[in-house]
């Protein structure tokens, strides 16, 4: 459709006519509208404004509570009037009884609520009938226990779940909860494992966003993680802290973005990452833009990152914190990348593993417009890697590179722009920018 | 006068409205845009006329709400576009400018509109004092002291922390 752009009138330029104040003949469902957005708390004070207004705050669609005690929760929701109540959060640091917060949560099902936040200072018991709320669309967590392993589960509306600090039996609830919740667009996993086993087993055909970040509890028993992934539908993945031994992912056909933190083990010369978190990079073939980062740990078997087959066709953008054979591989294996960006790595020492593709890749020779190399400390592999890069990219526009902010005196950046600025370019449109 | 802008002779083939402030300017409207508003849209359904005069809007304002619904009715925008229009749209705006604006929105009926300019409303009344609220609500005080006093009372906790505190 073509925009039709207004201006205003060019012959005439003309004064407001005089402004009666007519904020007075706002309609209510304006009003509701306004303090629909402030804290339940400031809601009930404008009670105090006039008559008309004394209880306008109960015809509002959410209830905002934030540290208030519970018998002014009490007060609020018996008053309230909403049928159908947008929001309910609850952000409560004081002591209830179980009941009181059961009344609560069951009151705001009843009145058909869409979006539900509740974040605990202590652990309550959430209530059964959460879990076949028909209307609820959003689902915020903070800190509860309860969610059912048997019994019926139903959320038929539920379009996002995020789960913070929830305690549950994660091998045995997650499955049946996901398979609960045929219209799952979003899910949040921010959690504590405190099992010895735990499996992340995280299969759903319509969630097209997944973020997952373990905790660990410290007892040593972080590598008993495992995450199984099926989701033909995600589009962004993001797994932090992901240290787990055993990752697998099937099915991630229409995923475009990842972010990823994969753990590894580093003896001083190389990196040594588990087979199957280099089969899980893998498994992301279908990405545009990739940022990897390393997470070192104490030991990790041997696996070379150099070894897979898969393509990465459609990569467009990379973000590398990982060993330097990663670069290789995705440089040989993404032949449409454009953007490659190559950012300081947890102790620096990894850049040593630059080996220069056997052939001049075709991501080289075609595409890579863009390169950013932050941390760079002018050592011989990073000159090579610059050196190969500036020869060997035929369409490169721009290098920039950004060295450490300490230690790194101006005669040295001098010197290495110096060194840099001399070697052989691919592209004679390229710029080089250093700082 | 019609205003359009350079695209105006190719706009004007497809389906468009004109409307009018209360201070006589004219604005051309793409229909799909003018439908937006759930007044507009019933008055054209309810009858052929293509002229629309809005008799409690001003030029100013009707220029900002239309400059709204035209992008909002733009198929080519993303949602994520029209959300930071959304934003850059009240960003800096005085509250009188915002009350025109909300009272339009009552006026027309544009649910996406009256949620952009509410929410900025009530993050600007977040600090302030029941006599700030009072004066630009145009709110007259008709309770008696002695049940302003039972108010205050009953619900103390409400202006315990000295938000919408008397001056």
């Amino acid at each position: 459709m073509e925009k039709t752009k207004p201006c205003a009138s060019r012959k005439r330029l003309k004064q407001n006519p005089p402004l009666v104040d007519r904020l007075s003949g706002l309609s209510d469902a304006v009003i509701c509208q306004i303090l629909s957005f402030l804290p339940t708390k400031l809601s009930v004070a404008t009670s105090i404004l006039a008559k008309r207004w004394r209880f306008l705050w109960t015809h509002v669609p959410n209830l905002y509570f934030d540290g208030e005690n519970h018998n002014i929760i009490n007060r609020v929701i018996m008053l309230h009037k909403v049928q159908s109540l947008t929001t309910f959060r609850l952000r409560y640091m004081d002591n209830c009884e179980d009941y009181e917060f059961e009344t609560w949560i069951t009151i705001a099902i009843a009145r058909n609520v869409q979006n539900l936040d509740i974040r605990l200072d202590h652990q309550l018991m959430l209530p059964r009938c959460l879990f076949t709320c028909k209307t609820l669309v959003n689902l915020t967590l903070f800190n509860c226990v309860g969610i059912p392993s048997s019994g019926s589960v139903s959320l038929p509306s539920l379009k996002k779940l995020d789960f913070y600090f929830v305690r549950y039996q994660v091998d045995k609830v997650l499955p049946r909860l996901l398979s609960c919740c045929p219209v799952l667009e979003e899910l949040i996993i921010d959690g504590i494992v405190d099992k010895d086993l735990v499996c992340y087993d995280i299969f759903s055909p319509t969630i097209k966003v997944l973020k997952v970040f373990p905790w660990y509890n410290g007892l040593g028993n972080d590598h008993n993680v495992e995450i199984k992934i099926n989701a033909p539908a995600l589009r962004y993945l993001q797994l932090l802290d992901c240290v787990c031994k055993q990752i697998s992912a099937q099915m991630l056909t229409s995923l475009i973005q990842a972010d990823i933190v994969c753990c590894c083990f580093h003896d001083g010369r190389r990196d040594y990452y588990y087979q199957p978190v280099v089969k899980f990079i893998d498994s992301l073939c279908n990405v545009k833009y990739l940022k990897l980062r390393n997470k070192l740990e104490p030991d990790a078997d041997f696996a070379d990152p150099s070894e897979s087959i898969r393509r990465f066709d459609y990569l467009m953008k990379l973000e590398l914190a990982v060993d330097w054979r990663f670069l290789t591989k995705f440089l040989e294996r993404a032949d449409n990348l454009e953007v490659l960006i190559i950012r300081e790595q947890v102790d620096g020492s990894l850049k040593c593993n630059w080996m220069k593709p056997k052939q001049v890749p075709t991501c080289l020779l075609s595409h890579l417009r863009t390169v950013r190399i932050d941390y760079f400390e002018c050592t011989k592999h990073e000159l090579k890697l610059v050196k190969y890069l500036l020869k060997n990219a035929k369409v490169l526009k721009r290098m920039e590179i950004y060295s450490p902010t300490h230690g790194f005196g101006f005669e040295a950046k001098f010197n290495t722009l110096q060194k840099i600025s001399l070697f052989q370019r691919g592209s004679e449109a390229c710029e080089l920018a250093f700082y | 006068m019609v205003t359009t802008d350079e695209k105006g002779p190719l706009t004007a083939k497809k389906k468009s409205v004109i409307i009018r402030s209360c201070d006589g300017d004219e604005f051309l409207v793409s229909e799909s845009a003018a439908v937006l508003s759930t007044s507009l849209k019933k008055i054209l359904e309810e009858k052929e006329d293509r002229l629309i005069h809005l008799s409690d809007i001003d030029n100013k304002t009707l220029a900002m709400v239309i400059a709204y619904l035209s992008t909002h009715a733009d198929d080519g925008l993303s949602d994520d576009l029209k959300r930071s229009f959304d934003q850059e749209f009240v960003s800096g705006k005085e509250f009188d400018v915002l009350k025109y604006l909300v009272l339009a929105t009552d006026t027309l009926q544009v649910t996406c509109l009256c949620y952009t300019v509410a929410k900025k409303m009530a993050d600007i009344m977040k600090n302030k004092l029941v006599e700030w609220v009072r004066r630009e609500f145009d709110i007259q005080n008709d309770y008696t002291p002695e049940a302003e006093a039972e108010i205050r009372r009953l619900d103390a906790w409400a202006w315990d922390d000295r938000q919408l505190e008397d001056d």
